[in-house]
């Protein structure tokens, strides 16, 4: 016997049974009480929309953090490179020789506040404790004529195992 | 897209009234459909919070896993408790007027006379809006099975509700 994929197939050559359904059709089911949308509402309760895309927003920030290097670069003294503006370190540099005029800015980084957001799902199987960490940048030009202050927040995933 | 609490709200308004129907075919009591409509749908939406349009038969599926549990306790309370089956009364369909009710009560008296699996088939079909192959993965059965037991109930629809065979055919 050969499966019927639809509905039309299984109809074919049945129009007097696909008359008789849609007459049937014609009644409509009865609406369901007010109570059960309200009883099912209180038991779906709201998601925080960052747990179906925890990325949401995420380039419209990282947008505002190259906007921001990019400030940087332009407001540093022209006797920086901007390739040099851009590195960036996380261990303090030792002080810059006033011999050095052209030597890449130093960096140093302040960490101002730490939130543990917890656990969230980054898709629907690959869960993630999530920390955010604010830090304020200084950028010093390598003669020290000009000194930046760039603040920055960094998103951590951490892998979480669940077994 | 950004998913909030009110993502489900859609689909109930799709499917809870013909939800609530199939859930009353094994529940009399149309509060125990709800219940029943209630449990299946939460678990669905919480099992699957992203749903498409391909995985209605689980949502389906889901409420007909509840009404059969609720209707296996419901026995067990009733046959504890001595008492005949709870009032049935209360109409399967809107009607608005005299003859609309009558016929919707006609119908639902020829539903509750045919065997469980034909009624399901067609209930599934014709007022669940599923295909032959979507009924079959609600009921994991067949879908020649599915189709058979469909036509088979509306032959016997056929035999008791001449008239609406009659209307139709006009």
């Amino acid at each position: 016997m050969t499966p019927i994929d639809d509905e039309h197939e299984a109809g074919a050559g049945r129009m007097p049974d696909e008359r008789q359904a849609a007459e049937l059709a014609t009644l409509r089911p009865r609406q369901p009480s007010a109570g059960l949308r309200a009883r099912i509402a209180a038991e779906l309760p709201a998601r925080p929309a960052v747990a179906g895309r925890p990325w949401a927003g995420f380039g419209e920030r990282l947008a505002w953090a190259v906007a921001g290097a990019a400030a940087v670069v332009i407001l540093l003294p022209r006797g920086v490179t901007p390739s040099a503006a851009s590195q960036v370190t996380r261990v303090a540099p030792a002080p810059m020789a006033a011999s050095q005029p052209d030597a890449p800015p130093a960096v140093t980084e302040e960490s101002i506040a730490w939130s543990d957001e917890g656990v969230r799902f980054l898709d629907d199987v690959t869960p993630a404790r999530i920390l955010r960490r604010r830090v304020v940048e200084r950028h010093a030009a390598g003669d020290g004529r000009a000194t930046v202050r760039l603040p920055r927040e960094d998103l951590i995933l951490l892998p979480v195992a669940i077994r | 897209m950004v998913h909030s609490d009110t993502d489900w709200q859609p689909w109930y308004d799709a499917h809870a009234a013909r939800l609530v129907l199939y859930a009353r075919h094994w529940l009399r009591e149309r509060a125990d459909a709800e219940d029943a409509v209630q449990a299946g749908f939460v678990r669905f939406w919480k099992s699957c919070p992203r749903p498409d349009t391909g995985e209605v038969p689980l949502l389906f599926a889901a409420v007909r896993t509840a009404a059969l549990d609720l209707a296996r306790s419901r026995r067990r309370r009733v046959a504890r408790e001595g008492r005949a089956a709870r009032d049935s009364s209360a109409e399967w369909w809107d009607a608005d007027s005299l003859v609309e009710r009558e016929r919707a009560e006609a119908v639902q008296r020829a539903l509750e006379a045919l065997p469980k699996e034909q009624r399901e088939s067609l209930i599934l079909r014709v007022w669940g809006g599923l295909t032959f192959a979507e009924v079959a993965r609600v009921l994991q059965a067949n879908v020649n099975t599915v189709a058979s037991r469909y036509r088979a109930a509306l032959s016997s629809l056929q035999k008791s509700l001449p008239e609406i065979v009659h209307d139709a055919d006009r």
